[in-house]
C-alpha cells in the first residue's frame, strides 16, 4: 500500500540536451546526487549503441516468449492433425490414417506460428507497451533532442531539476506538460 | 540414380553438394579448434570466429532436413512402386539404423543443441557439434554408395524387386578409410610446415580495417568496409 | 557505401514523413487509376461467380490456368521482403536500411495478391473455401484433409502473412512515435494509439533491435517453408510428367528470391522517382542489390539447368514429349524463348557492367523484364503440364485465358500496387530509425590519404 502511494505521489520533470555528451554527464550528476537508477532514464529519437550514455544494460526475458510460443503451437498442430485425421478416418491416396509426413509440415507451420505470435507479444510486453501516459515526454526528442526523464519524490524533483539545469538542458518541462 | 531403378532425383546434386558443405565447414571448425587449442593460435582464432561460422553450421543443419524432405515427401506422397521401393532400400529398410544415425547427428542434435546461445556462442558446442556432423557425413555416404553399388545387377529393371540387404564393412574397408583419413591428415600437418596456416597479409590489413574506439561512454568496435 | 550524405534526424523526419504529411502531385491520378484497375477486375470476378468458371478458359484438360500461375508469381514476389529484410539483417548489411520496410510491405500485399489470385478465384465455389481449409467440423464430421498440399497452402501462407505483416508492424512502431510527435488534432490521437506510447528509451531500444534479429531468424524458416509447400502442390502429383521432381522445392524457391529481389529492385527505383529519395537509395544500393542478383540469377539457372538435365537425361517418352511440347510448340515454343531471354538472358549479362548496376533506367528496366520472364516460366511449367496429350487421356484440349482471367490478373496487380501506395500515404515507406542509425553508427578510418567508410558495431 505504502509503495502504491509512492508511485502514485511521484513527479517527472524532463531535461532536453542537444549532445550525447551532455546527455551523459546529466546521468552521472543524477547519479552522484543521490538518485537511483531506476528513477532515471534516457529517452532518445534513434537508437544508440548500449552504455553510449553510461545507463545500465536493460535485462530481458524475450527468449522464453518464443520457446513457450513453440511449444504451444507443436502441441495444437499435433492435437489438431491427429485429432482430426481420427475423428473421420478416410483413407485418401493410399496413405495411412496418421500420415507422418503430412502432419509434421501442419505441425511444423503451427510451431512456426506460435512462436512468432508469442514472440511479437513478448516485444510489447517486455517494451512495457502499450503506455497508456506519456508521463515526461517532448515531441523534441523524435527531433533529434536527448531527453533525460527523471520520477522521483516531489521533495527529490526540485533537485533533479537543479542538476539538470547545471549540465546544461536546454529546456525542461514536467511531467504534467508534456501531454496533450 | 542410374544404379537404383526409380531413383530419379533431381535434387540429389544440390542436396550432395550442401552435404559436402556441410561437412567442409565442420571439418574446417574442428581445425580451427586444434589450431586454437594446441596451435598457438588463441589471438587469432577466437570465440568470434566460432560464433560466426557456428551461425552458418546452424543454417546448413537445418537445411540438411529441408533437402531431405524436399526429395523425401516427393517420393512418399507419390507412391509410385519404383520409387516406394527406393524409399525401403534407403531409408526404411536394411539401412534405417545408419539413417536414424545420419538423421540425429547431422540434424536433430545440431538443431537441439545450437539453438542455445550459450552452446552456439562458444569454442566447445561448434566443435562438438562438428564432429557429430563428420561422424553423420561419413553414415550418410556409406548408406547412399554402398546401397546404390549392391543394387546394380538390377539396374535395367524398372523398380527393386528384391531389396538387398545391408554390407557390413569388412577390416580391410574399416583399414582402408582410417588409413584414408590419417593420410589427409599428414599431409594436411606437413603443408602447414611449409606454408603458414593463417593467411599473413590479411590479418595485417584487417588491422588497418578494425579497431576499438572509445564512443561517449562505451567502447565500440569499428569495422572499415573499402570496396 | 561510398556515397552518403551525413543529415540531422530532424532532416530525415522532414524528407522521409513528406509523403506522409504531404499529397504528391502524382499520388492522386496514380491511385484512383490503380482502383479502377483492381475494381474492373473485382466486376469481373463478379461476373465469373454469377455465370460460373465457364467464362473462363479453364476446362478439361486445362483446369489450371492462369490462376494459378499468378498464384505462384505472387508468392514468389512475397520473398523478397523476408529475403532483403531478414537475411541482410542477420548478416549486418548497412545498404539493407533504406528499403526493408517496402520490401517487407511488398511481401504483405503480394501474399494478399496471391490469396485473391488462388482461393478467391480459382477454386470455382469461393463460398466453400472455408469449409475445406479452415480447421473445424462444419458438417459430417468431415475436417480439413491433413494429407493434402492444398490444407499445406493455407496453413504455410496465412502463417507467413501473419508473420509478415506482425514483422511490419513491430518495426513500424518508432516511426509511428515521430508521425505522432509532428501531428495534431485526431491525426496525433490515432498516431498516439498506434504507437502504443513509445517513448524511445534504451530498454525499448534494445527490444526493437533484438526484436529485428529473432524474427528474421524465426520468419526464415517460414519463408522457406511457404514456397517448398506451394511447390508441393506440383511436385508430389505423378499426373503431369515434367512436375513430379524433387528439385520443385528449391527451384520454386530460389526462383522466387529471383524475381522478388527483382521486384524490391523496381519498387527501390520507383521509390526515387516517384518519392524523390535519391539521398537515401543511392546508385550504391543498386550497385549492391544488382550484385545479389546475379548470384541469385546464377543459382537459379543452376537449378533450372538440373530441372532439365533430369528430364532428358532419363529420356523417358513421357517427359520427353513434354519438353518438346514447352519448346517446340506454338505458343509455348516462343514464349519460352520470350522467358530465357527476359528471366536470364538480357538481365544477368548486363548486371556484369557496374555502370548498369548502377543506373536507375537500366535497374528498372532489367528488373521488370525478369519479372515477366518469371511470370512466363511459370505458366510454361503449368499450363503445357494439364494440355500435354498423355496416354489414356479422353480430353484433348488447349487453354487461352479469357478477358475475365486477364482482368482479374491485372487486378492482382493493381491491388498489390493500390495497397503500396495508400501504405505509404499512412506510414512511412523508409524505416526513419533504421536510417537514423545507420546514421549514428557510422564512421570513418583515414589510412594515409585515403579515407574508407566504417560502422560502428556493438
Amino acid at each position: 500500500m505504502n509503495s502504491i502511494s509512492n508511485i502514485l505521489n511521484q513527479q517527472s520533470i524532463l531535461g532536453l540536451f542537444s549532445t550525447e555528451d551532455s546527455a551523459a554527464d546529466a546521468l552521472d550528476a543524477l547519479s552522484e546526487a543521490g538518485f537511483e537508477p531506476k528513477e532515471y532514464e534516457i529517452l532518445t529519437g534513434t537508437p544508440y549503441p548500449e552504455g553510449t550514455f553510461g545507463e545500465e544494460e536493460p535485462k530481458h526475458k524475450l527468449f522464453r516468449f518464443p520457446l513457450i510460443g513453440a511449444a504451444c503451437g507443436f502441441i495444437i498442430g499435433l492435437g489438431l492433425t491427429t485429432a482430426t485425421q481420427l475423428a473421420y478416418p478416410v483413407v485418401t491416396g493410399g496413405k495411412p490414417i496418421l500420415s507422418i509426413p503430412a502432419m509434421l509440415i501442419i505441425m511444423y507451420e503451427g510451431t512456426m506460428l506460435g512462436a512468432i505470435l508469442m514472440t511479437v507479444a513478448g516485444i510489447v510486453f517486455e517494451s512495457r507497451l502499450p503506455r497508456l501516459f506519456m508521463g515526461a515526454y517532448s515531441p523534441k526528442i523524435t527531433e533529434g533532442f536527448i531527453g533525460v526523464a527523471v520520477t522521483s519524490a516531489p521533495e527529490k524533483i526540485q533537485k533533479a531539476e537543479e542538476v539538470l539545469k547545471k549540465c546544461g538542458a536546454e529546456e525542461i518541462t514536467s511531467g504534467q506538460d508534456t501531454t496533450e | 540414380m542410374a544404379l537404383i531403378p526409380g531413383w530419379i532425383d533431381a535434387l540429389f546434386p544440390v542436396t550432395h553438394a550442401h552435404n559436402s558443405l556441410q561437412a567442409g565447414v565442420s571439418i574446417v571448425i574442428l581445425t580451427m579448434f586444434i589450431m586454437h587449442k594446441f596451435g598457438g593460435y588463441k589471438e587469432e582464432i577466437g570465440l568470434d570466429q566460432f560464433w560466426g561460422i557456428g551461425k552458418l553450421q546452424f543454417a546448413l543443419c537445418i537445411l540438411w532436413f529441408w533437402f531431405w524432405f524436399s526429395s523425401f515427401i516427393i517420393f512418399w506422397y507419390g507412391a509410385k512402386p519404383a520409387e516406394q521401393s527406393v524409399l525401403e532400400l534407403l531409408i526404411s529398410g536394411p539401412y534405417l539404423p545408419i539413417f536414424i544415425a545420419t538423421f540425429c547427428l547431422n540434424f536433430f542434435i545440431p538443431l537441439c543443441t545450437m539453438i542455445w546461445n550459450p552452446l552456439r556462442v562458444s569454442i566447445l558446442g561448434p566443435t562438438l557439434i562438428s564432429i557429430s556432423v563428420l561422424i553423420g557425413t561419413a553414415l550418410d555416404r556409406i548408406r547412399l554408395y554402398v546401397a546404390a553399388y549392391s543394387v546394380s545387377e538390377q539396374a535395367p529393371a524398372h523398380s527393386l524387386q528384391n531389396i538387398p540387404s545391408a554390407i557390413s564393412p569388412s577390416t580391410y574397408d574399416v583399414m582402408i578409410w582410417v588409413g584414408g583419413i590419417s593420410g589427409c591428415i599428414l599431409v594436411y600437418l606437413l603443408a602447414t610446415k611449409v606454408f603458414p596456416i593463417i593467411n599473413i597479409w590479411e590479418q595485417k590489413e584487417l588491422l588497418l580495417y578494425k579497431y576499438h574506439k572509445k564512443f561517449h561512454r562505451t567502447e565500440v568496435l569499428v569495422l572499415g568496409k573499402p570496396e | 557505401m561510398q556515397e552518403h550524405t551525413q543529415l540531422t534526424q530532424k532532416q530525415i523526419n522532414d524528407d522521409l514523413l513528406r509523403s506522409v504529411f504531404t499529397v504528391p502531385r502524382w499520388w492522386p491520378g496514380s491511385t484512383l487509376i490503380l482502383l479502377l484497375i483492381f475494381i474492373a477486375g473485382a466486376c469481373a470476378f463478379g461476373y465469373m461467380i454469377n455465370k460460373g468458371l465457364g467464362v473462363t478458359g479453364l476446362n478439361r484438360p486445362a483446369y489450371w490456368g492462369v490462376y494459378i500461375v499468378n498464384f505462384v508469381f505472387w508468392i514468389g514476389i512475397s520473398h523478397a521482403g523476408i529475403m532483403v529484410s531478414a537475411i541482410l539483417r542477420l548478416t549486418q548489411a548497412e545498404w539493407r536500411r533504406p528499403i526493408t520496410r517496402a520490401a517487407e510491405v511488398l511481401t504483405v500485399f503480394s501474399l494478399t495478391s496471391a490469396l485473391m489470385a488462388a482461393p478467391l478465384t480459382h477454386v470455382g465455389r469461393q463460398w466453400r473455401v472455408l469449409y475445406w481449409v479452415f480447421p473445424y467440423d462444419f458438417a459430417r464430421g468431415v475436417w480439413p484433409n491433413v494429407r493434402s498440399p492444398f490444407v499445406w497452402d493455407p496453413s504455410a501462407v496465412m502463417t507467413y502473412l501473419i508473420a509478415s505483416t506482425l514483422f511490419v508492424l513491430i518495426c513500424l512502431v518508432p516511426d509511428l512515435a515521430i508521425i505522432r510527435d509532428r501531428s495534431k488534432g485526431l491525426r496525433k490521437k490515432i498516431y498516439s494509439v498506434l504507437s502504443l506510447g513509445w517513448r524511445g528509451t534504451p530498454r525499448q531500444w534494445k527490444l526493437q533491435t533484438v526484436a529485428g534479429i529473432l524474427l528474421s531468424a524465426l520468419v526464415l524458416p517460414v519463408f522457406a517453408s511457404v514456397h517448398s509447400i506451394v511447390s508441393w502442390d506440383f511436385a508430389v502429383q505423378i499426373g503431369p510428367e515434367a512436375w513430379h521432381s524433387t528439385i520443385f522445392a528449391p527451384y520454386f524457391i530460389i526462383g522466387a528470391i529471383h524475381s522478388g529481389v527483382s521486384a524490391v529492385a523496381t519498387l527501390m527505383v520507383v521509390m526515387v522517382w516517384a518519392w524523390g529519395y535519391k539521398t537515401y537509395i543511392t546508385p550504391d544500393h543498386l550497385d549492391a542489390i544488382g550484385r545479389l542478383l546475379i548470384v541469385v540469377a546464377v543459382t537459379w539457372f543452376f537449378f533450372f539447368f538440373l530441372e532439365w538435365i533430369y528430364a532428358l537425361y532419363t529420356l523417358e517418352f513421357g517427359e520427353l514429349a513434354m519438353r518438346e511440347l514447352q519448346v517446340f510448340s506454338w505458343p509455348y515454343g516462343a514464349l519460352f524463348i520470350l522467358f530465357l531471354f527476359t528471366a536470364f538472358l538480357i538481365p544477368v549479362p548486363m548486371w556484369l557492367f557496374r555502370n548498369i548496376r548502377r543506373s536507375y533506367l537500366w535497374m528498372f528496366i532489367t528488373t521488370i523484364l525478369v519479372n515477366i520472364g518469371m511470370w512466363l516460366e511459370r505458366f510454361l511449367i503449368i499450363v503445357p503440364g494439364v494440355i500435354r496429350r498423355g496416354e489414356l487421356m479422353f480430353n484433348w484440349g488447349t487453354y487461352h485465358p479469357s478477358i475475365i482471367e486477364i482482368l482479374m490478373v491485372l487486378a492482382t496487380f493493381g491491388w498489390m500496387m493500390f495497397g503500396l501506395l495508400v501504405f505509404s500515404k499512412i506510414f512511412p515507406l523508409v524505416p526513419l530509425f533504421d536510417v537514423k542509425e545507420g546514421m549514428v553508427g557510422r564512421d570513418e578510418i583515414k589510412i594515409g590519404r585515403r579515407t574508407v567508410p566504417a560502422s560502428i558495431r556493438e
